[in-house]
């Protein structure tokens, strides 16, 4: 039967109430976390160690997911991409995405009779229209609200968020702000001027604090250079001072294993001080961000690209810095307190700034934002605490999707939190709806809110007749049981969440609604013994 | 037992190579040295420019292993040295 797939054709209705069937099942798992009242869900994965895994995340529960149903399965896998894109670019609102669509999915099949490529397309414009709006109406972020951002996004933990706002306050706007596991049951956190390196060190040799199995240096030389060193000889150059004043030498370049094998020998063997770390990225990036490394560190770049000679490197070449820690995936360089090179600097981001403003591709974008604030910024670290392992990976969970709220929050400001925003979006603009996309609208854009509402425990009416009063920002706290307006109650979202998450909606929405076929792999279950254990085989082949 | 002709029998120095700055060398390192140290152990009939016992250095890719006695020897050619000390 080579070559030969035999297929499962479903078509019309058929097809889309399995694909709805399917997105009721990913919607119905992650949206009991939505809100302030959300409930954990407990997940059986193989990757975790105990095989639980506690989660209030969505992203985690919607990845957690796969159906055993091919074709219900395909709409859980559109839906998880929705998730995983808003999640990547606004680093929260998976369960808010996932609900909406859900909610356009439904209002679709309720509304469209004919006309289904118009309906769609005025969707799409509708969708447009919406985040126009909320663009109008999202506040700039102050140093006030970013405590009531963080713990919003953290579950409304106000530990949490003011651990956040902290931080932020500490390493700027630019900062770098990363979370890591605390070796305590406390959560913490540091902050700190330097740079990171997404690279660790080449060989573990190189570890001297076994604790937190990283490398430490105070005081350091750092030789920066994207030549791969291939001969331990070509750097005796810069070794000799090193080694007879038993000096810290940190090396950021490409090497070939028997230049880490004979570094790791000597450290091992003569108590040198010394860690190779390769260069971070892939090339062109590598090669600006090694120049960021060296401008910050005062180093001398060494590049193959400009053909630089390694062995005619010498001692004033290398950098200094204060103090380096270098894990096995990251590294962490802080700068000397009195740093010379702050005019430079200052220049590069100048150069950076205008780049930014010329650049039209997204991924150019963010990395030259990252250039600049690793740069400019200091770098915070939050060690999540917890006194088991579940405990500390759902803090963990937590903390990370809160601090990528906040980020998004300083980036395009916030709007009133909790579903108002667009609840109120579809009660001002949809009052009379006339179109079918309106009357589509009108019903998704309130999903978010009934949803929260309902996982509190409260029934909708409550909230409706709170909000006669027409301000954009007035609503009801579920957490405090109160009226009143949203923004002063710190009940607030990032714009760039909720604009993700609805843009990704209507995206995986619109995709659904206009599926009239599904083709899929013809498969058989068949029912093993009486435990219900599934035997499954794909007719492949 | 001893070597004849050019044929030169030799104990290769194994020692610990240290760079100028106090670098230790490993030997993978040492590998890639082209010349290496040795002691002759018995010169063959024919040589003439060196007597048993001598430090020499000989080309590393040249000559063959082999056991005496229970002690392995290199068996190199007189124009495989290059210095003698």
């Amino acid at each position: 039967m080579s070559g030969f797939t035999p297929k499962k054709l479903q078509f019309n209705d058929e097809a889309r109430e399995k694909l709805q069937n399917g997105i009721n099942k990913i919607a119905d798992a992650v949206s009991s976390t939505l809100g302030p009242s959300g409930q954990t869900v407990l997940i059986e994965s193989p990757q975790h160690t105990h095989g639980i895994t506690v989660t209030k995340d969505g992203v985690t529960v919607a990845k957690s997911i796969d159906l055993l149903d091919p074709t219900e399965n395909l709409a859980v896998r559109i839906m998880k991409e929705a998730a995983e894109r808003t999640a990547t670019s606004a680093g929260d609102g998976t369960t808010t995405s996932i609900v909406l669509a859900r909610a356009f999915v439904e209002a679709g099949f309720k509304y469209i009779t004919e006309n289904r490529t118009d309906v769609l397309r005025d969707m799409h414009e509708e969708c447009g229209r919406i985040v126009a709006s909320l663009k109008r109406k999202a506040k700039a972020v102050t140093k006030g609200r970013l405590k009531d951002v963080a713990t919003i996004s953290s579950n409304n933990d106000p530990h949490i968020g003011s651990i956040i706002a902290q931080v932020y306050k500490e390493v700027g706007k630019h900062g770098v702000v990363t979370v890591d596991r605390s070796m305590t049951s406390e959560t913490h956190f540091e902050t700190t001027k330097g740079i990171k390196v997404d690279r660790g060190y080449l060989s573990p040799l190189f570890i001297n604090d076994h604790k937190k199995d990283e490398c430490v240096f105070e005081d350091t030389h750092v030789l920066v250079c994207d030549a791969e060193i291939t001969n331990i000889l070509q750097i005796e150059n810069i070794l000799k001072p090193i080694i007879s004043d038993n000096q810290k030498l940190l090396i950021i370049a490409p090497c070939s294993p028997n230049v880490v094998n004979t570094i790791a020998a000597n450290v091992m063997k003569r108590d040198m001080k010394i860690c190779i770390v390769p260069p971070p990225n892939f090339g062109y990036r590598q090669h600006e961000l090694m120049q960021d490394i060296a401008l910050s560190v005062g180093a001398t770049y060494y590049s193959e690209k400009t053909g630089d000679d390694l062995s005619l490197m010498n001692f004033a070449d290398l950098g200094h810095v204060a103090r380096v820690i270098v894990g096995r995936d990251n590294s962490i360089i802080i700068k000397d307190e009195e740093s010379t090179n702050d005019k430079a600097i200052a220049e590069r981001v100048k150069q950076l700034q205008g780049a930014l403003e010329i650049t039209k591709i997204k991924a150019d974008k963010e990395f030259i934002l990252e250039r600049i604030a690793s740069l400019t910024g200091g770098i915070g670290v939050i060690y999540a605490g917890g006194n088991t392992d579940l405990e500390q990976k759902e803090l963990y969970d937590r903390i990370d999707d809160a601090v990528c709220a906040v980020r998004s929050a300083l980036e395009e400001g916030i709007l009133p939190g909790g579903g108002v925003a667009l609840w109120n979006e579809a009660a001002m603009k949809y009052s009379q709806p006339e179109t079918v996309a309106e009357k589509i609208f009108a019903d998704a854009l309130r999903a978010p809110l009934e949803l929260i509402v309902d996982n509190a425990g409260l029934s909708d009416v409550d909230i409706w007749r709170g909000n006669a009063d027409e301000s954009y920002s007035y609503g009801y706290n579920v957490k405090t049981e109160k009226y009143g307006d949203m923004y002063e109650m710190g009940v607030i979202d990032p714009l760039k969440v909720t604009r993700s998450a609805l843009e990704n909606a209507v995206s995986v929405a619109t995709t659904i609604l206009s599926t009239n076929a599904i083709i899929t792999m013809a498969r058989t279950y068949e029912e093993k013994d009486s435990n219900n254990a599934f035997n499954y085989t794909t007719t492949l082949s | 037992m001893k070597p004849i002709g050019k044929y030169i029998l030799i104990e290769p120095v194994i020692e610990e190579v240290e760079t100028e700055s106090g670098l230790l060398l490993t030997i993978e390192d040492r590998q890639e040295f082209r010349y290496r140290k040795a002691d002759v152990v018995a010169v063959g009939t024919d040589v003439a420019t060196m007597k048993d016992g001598d430090t020499i250095y000989y080309d590393n890719r040249q000559g063959y292993k082999m056991m005496l006695k229970n002690k392995q020897y290199s068996v190199i050619r007189e124009n495989d040295v290059v210095l003698v000390e």
